[in-house]
């Protein structure tokens, strides 16, 4: 029995293994197929939405809960880190975790209260701050530049390797491996995270919260600590967009940022962890591809987000293991081994 | 206290508005016995549950647990002190196959923290392994070993009533509340919960236990408590319980009551 779950277990590990090195080389040598800056910088702004919505999906796809305030969170991590590259002359490399801290610190001080609300409420308690604090940028002149937005933020400054070479980060390719890197790494942390005991535990309160309570799970804890977690990725990914596009504006921080973000997610897949990555990547680039047709994508866009939820209520993702789950054939897999 | 108790319920009374579900009620639960809470639609057996897991607070009274005063707790808290229970409408992780529903009813002794979770080699893989070992090792003392990788959705009513028994001795729990352990069950899946209730006794883990099935009740009980309107009618061996002419006139009427 131990034994047959245990080369069953091995023999997904290994295929997936192989599947996520060949995505990895390609991301890698993606910048050299596509030379042009423009596309090089929708690379980037791919990462950068990666790191968000993996985020996102922590809270939405794990833990059950909607929140509509990541984009705020996006914003606020932004502004944080903005503000202490411009303001108190911090360099990028402290400013960001900064940012991270103060966009973390936002989300445990709102998410006690909200959190305490079940169903519906959340989502429209998270919204309300969302909206809240989008005014609280927009109108803040002296802080924040008000509608005007920040100019002018550097990049992330010059780091120097053992062996007498340093990366600075003037040139898009250089910030494309740095968003990479960071969004390789919030990809393992969520896998680990996920796949683990503690993973368990937030799908049990996702789940359901009176039978995990009756387990002995803190499910207030559980929640308040994924919230905060999630929203530090919101920052992470807010504080990288600022310095890498050098100016922000309030619109950076509005509450349709956190639909954008679940659009990613709802499409590529919620509750997975490729799921966003895929959203992440394939929605920013038929955006961009659907360009010409000005405000009328949006419109298209509903059409998919529609047909998505009829359809596919776990996204491509989900499509994809109900494919495979009714044709085992494809991967060798035994129906129920899910 | 008296030391062989487990549990003890001192004038413990909740008010639902106007209407009082439990009246003052006390009784005690001796350590390693089968006690059996019966009563008819109404009678406030659930509510008796769901006060003492803290799932509603008590109006007023005492509910003592190992010497400890739990009333008022919140249900994680109950559950960590080692009351395990069950919920009548069968309560799982339906998504999740029956070797995950069993690990994570490992949380109380198995809590996971984020940064092992995360940034954890060993240790991490340590404690995933013997969860799984000890959920595998569950699904066998609950009769489940070839169900182990299917999602608890799929599984016969049966079998997920004895999956909800395996998730609250997967916490370790020093007593277990079943409520409605073989409702709505066959006859062959009853004697499958019975053996299985009895087997569990025989772990020195006291069941406490909610049921409509008189046969059931009457033959794996050694006390029962019986309830009507939140009043207690008797407290007693199964024997003296069904003799009791209050418990006969609220589950049958007056005229069955045969004059001593």
């Amino acid at each position: 029995m131990e034994r047959v779950i245990d080369t069953m277990y091995k023999k997904s590990k290994y295929k997936k293994l192989i599947v996520c090195s060949i995505l990895l080389i390609i991301a890698i040598v993606a910048p050299f197929a596509f030379t042009s800056e423009y596309n090089r910088h929708i690379m980037v702004m791919c990462g950068v939405w990666i790191i968000a919505a993996l985020g996102l999906n922590l809270i939405l796809g794990y833990v059950g809960q909607l929140n509509l305030a990541h984009g705020t969170f996006f914003g606020v991590g932004a502004y944080a880190t903005a503000l202490l590259m411009q303001k108190a002359g911090i360099p990028f490399w402290w400013a960001l975790p900064l940012g991270c801290l103060a966009t973390a610190a936002l989300g445990f001080v709102t998410g006690i209260p909200t959190l305490r609300t079940r169903g519906h409420y959340f989502p429209i308690a998270t919204m309300c701050l969302g909206i809240a604090v989008y005014y609280a940028i927009a109108r803040w002149d002296d802080f924040t530049g008000g509608a005007c937005g920040l100019y002018g933020i550097p990049r992330p400054g010059s780091i120097s390797l053992p062996l007498a070479k340093t990366i600075d980060f003037e040139s898009t390719v250089a910030c494309y491996y740095l968003v990479l890197l960071i969004a390789v790494l919030t990809i393992i942390l969520m896998l680990r995270l996920v796949k683990s005991l503690t993973g368990q535990r937030i799908m049990a309160v996702r789940g359901n919260e009176d039978l995990a309570q009756s387990l002995g799970i803190n499910t207030m804890k559980d929640k308040i600590v994924c919230f905060t977690l999630s929203t530090v990725f919101a920052g992470l990914a807010g504080g990288i967009f600022a310095s890498y596009v050098g100016a922000i504006m309030p619109e950076n921080a509005h509450f349709l940022v956190s639909f954008e973000m679940l659009l990613y997610v709802m499409i590529g897949g919620v509750g997975t962890i490729a799921g966003p990555v895929i959203g992440a990547i394939l929605i920013p680039v038929l955006s961009e591809i659907l360009h010409f047709m000005g405000s009328l994508r949006l419109v298209i866009f509903g059409f998919i987000l529609i047909l998505t939820i009829q359809f596919l209520p776990f996204g491509i993702i989900g499509g994809i293991r109900v494919a495979l789950l009714r044709y085992p054939g494809l991967t060798g897999r035994s129906v129920g081994s899910e | 206290m008296n030391k062989d108790q487990i549990l003890s319920v001192k004038n413990l009374s909740k008010n639902f508005g106007g209407l009082r579900a439990i009246d003052n009620l006390s009784f005690s639960v001796k350590k390693g016995e089968i006690f059996s809470i019966i009563g008819p639609n109404g009678a406030g057996k659930s509510t008796l549950f769901n006060l003492i897991t803290g799932f509603i607070a008590p109006t007023e009274g005492e509910i003592i647990f190992e010497g400890e005063d739990i009333a008022g707790l919140k249900p994680y808290q109950v559950a960590r002190k080692k009351v395990g229970r069950t919920f009548q409408l069968t309560t799982l992780f339906f998504q999740n196959t029956v070797l995950e529903n069993l690990i994570i009813g490992q949380q109380v002794t198995r809590e996971a923290g984020y940064l092992q979770s995360m940034f954890g080699w060993k240790k991490r893989k340590e404690h995933y392994q013997q969860a799984i070992k000890r959920a595998q090792e569950l699904a066998e003392f609950v009769g489940l070993s070839n169900y182990c990788n299917t999602a608890a959705a799929l599984l016969p009513h049966g079998a997920q009533k004895q999956l909800s028994i395996g998730m609250v001795l997967a916490g370790d729990p020093d007593l277990i509340l079943l409520d409605e352990p073989v409702g709505g069950m066959s006859m062959d899946e009853i004697d499958v919960v019975i053996n299985l209730i009895k087997n569990i006794r025989k772990t020195n883990i006291t069941v406490c236990l909610i049921e409509h099935k008189m046969s059931v009740v009457m033959n794996i009980s050694d006390r029962i408590l019986a309830l009507n309107y939140g009043v207690k009618m008797a407290e007693d061996i199964p024997e003296v319980v069904c003799r009791n002419e209050q418990v006969i006139k609220s589950y049958l009427g007056d005229k069955y009551v045969v004059a001593s």
